[in-house]
């Protein structure tokens, strides 16, 4: 189904529409999603709330940019508005409990690797993560856009409504905040 | 973090790792990249953060079933505006589970007084929560002590 069609069969409500949007974004929205919210919860709740409002406003879609362009301007501003939630607030002050049956440990399990190779790697995640995390907002979502949307500066820009200069400017302090883990890192692996 | 020689800002070097600079800014840096070992480590590694956090962003996580999203949704439309909280989060429950939270607050207070392990600047972490239109609870744990506390909200 290309896309002009898609909307149209959305606009009629079209059950089997719908499960072709969330089936065709659903893993690039979660994507951006989780980078701006870190919360995997969290973004599918969000992205699920996205996928509603598509379908509900989709007469609203007057088709001047790709329909994935859309879903992603909803997407970062219902993230960027995740945190005025008590509850929300909450989760990002504090680290769930762990889980005994860690679904990324077992999963990486599969492909043979030792527990202390998997609990290092979860370690740098954590790292990593929290280095992200303590990211001002603004910064990380221009570090989201670029990193993983892969848009220009020009682009990036335009969609958060900020001068290029910014862009960069923004970008630099993410890079240098996150290249500090990841120096850290191959620190503790340099053999004694 | 690598710093760069002192030919060129950190700054200029991230631009030029996104090929936001003039063509010839682009290449006098390229050229100096090719004889500077401490530029170019630094240059690496901003292609590697952007590389690494991509990959971790992508951890699989639980996918959403668009079928049960088009029920929840057609759910949500047939039921009118005030009456879409049923069962114990409904109206007539709230007073009478704003007054159990209270009371389970009351007491874990009053434990709290008498125990002196609770510590109360231990982090806690969510263990499950509820959202309703009008209310929200959530039941947090405290990881050394365990103890749980119940939170609840109008909302």
């Amino acid at each position: 189904m290309d896309e002009q069609n898609l909307v149209e069969q959305l606009r009629q409500g079209d059950r089997k529409a719908f499960v072709v949007l969330v089936n065709t974004f659903q893993k690039r929205l979660l994507k951006v999603a989780y980078g701006i919210t870190l919360d995997p919860e969290e973004s599918r709740e969000i992205v699920q709330e996205v996928f509603i409002t598509v379908f509900r406003q989709i007469h609203s879609f007057r088709q001047e940019a790709a329909l994935y362009t859309w879903l992603r301007k909803m997407t970062v501003n219902h993230c960027l508005n995740w945190k005025r939630k008590w509850k929300r607030r909450f989760r990002w002050h504090h680290d769930p409990i762990p889980l005994e049956n860690d679904p990324s440990l077992s999963q990486e399990n599969t492909q043979m690797q030792t527990p202390e190779t998997l609990i290092q790697k979860k370690q740098f995640r954590q790292q990593l993560m929290d280095a992200v995390k303590h990211l001002p907002e603004k910064t990380r979502t221009v570090f989201v856009l670029y990193a993983l949307e892969e848009l220009s500066y020009e682009e990036i820009a335009d969609f958060l409504q900020i001068r290029k200069g910014t862009v960069a400017s923004r970008l630099y302090h993410a890079r240098k905040q996150v290249a500090h883990v990841l120096n850290s890192k191959k620190t503790q692996e340099k053999p004694v | 973090m690598t710093r760069p020689c002192g030919r060129y800002s950190e700054k200029q070097i991230s631009r030029f790792v996104d090929g936001a600079l003039s063509r010839q800014a682009l290449e006098q840096i390229r050229q100096h990249l090719d004889t500077c070992s401490a530029c170019r480590d630094l240059a690496d590694q901003f292609r590697e953060v952007t590389k690494t956090f991509d990959e971790l962003a992508a951890q699989p996580g639980r996918a959403i079933d668009p079928n049960r999203l088009y029920r929840t949704m057609l759910e949500m439309e047939e039921k009118p505006a005030g009456s879409r909280t049923g069962g114990f989060f409904s109206r007539r429950f709230r007073p009478l589970l704003a007054a159990a939270s209270v009371a389970a607050l009351v007491i874990i207070g009053g434990i709290a007084l008498i125990d002196n392990t609770i510590r109360p600047d231990s982090p806690s972490a969510i263990v499950t929560s509820i959202d309703t239109e009008y209310t929200a609870v959530m039941i947090f744990e405290t990881p050394d002590t365990h103890h749980t506390i119940i939170w609840y909200s109008d909302t």
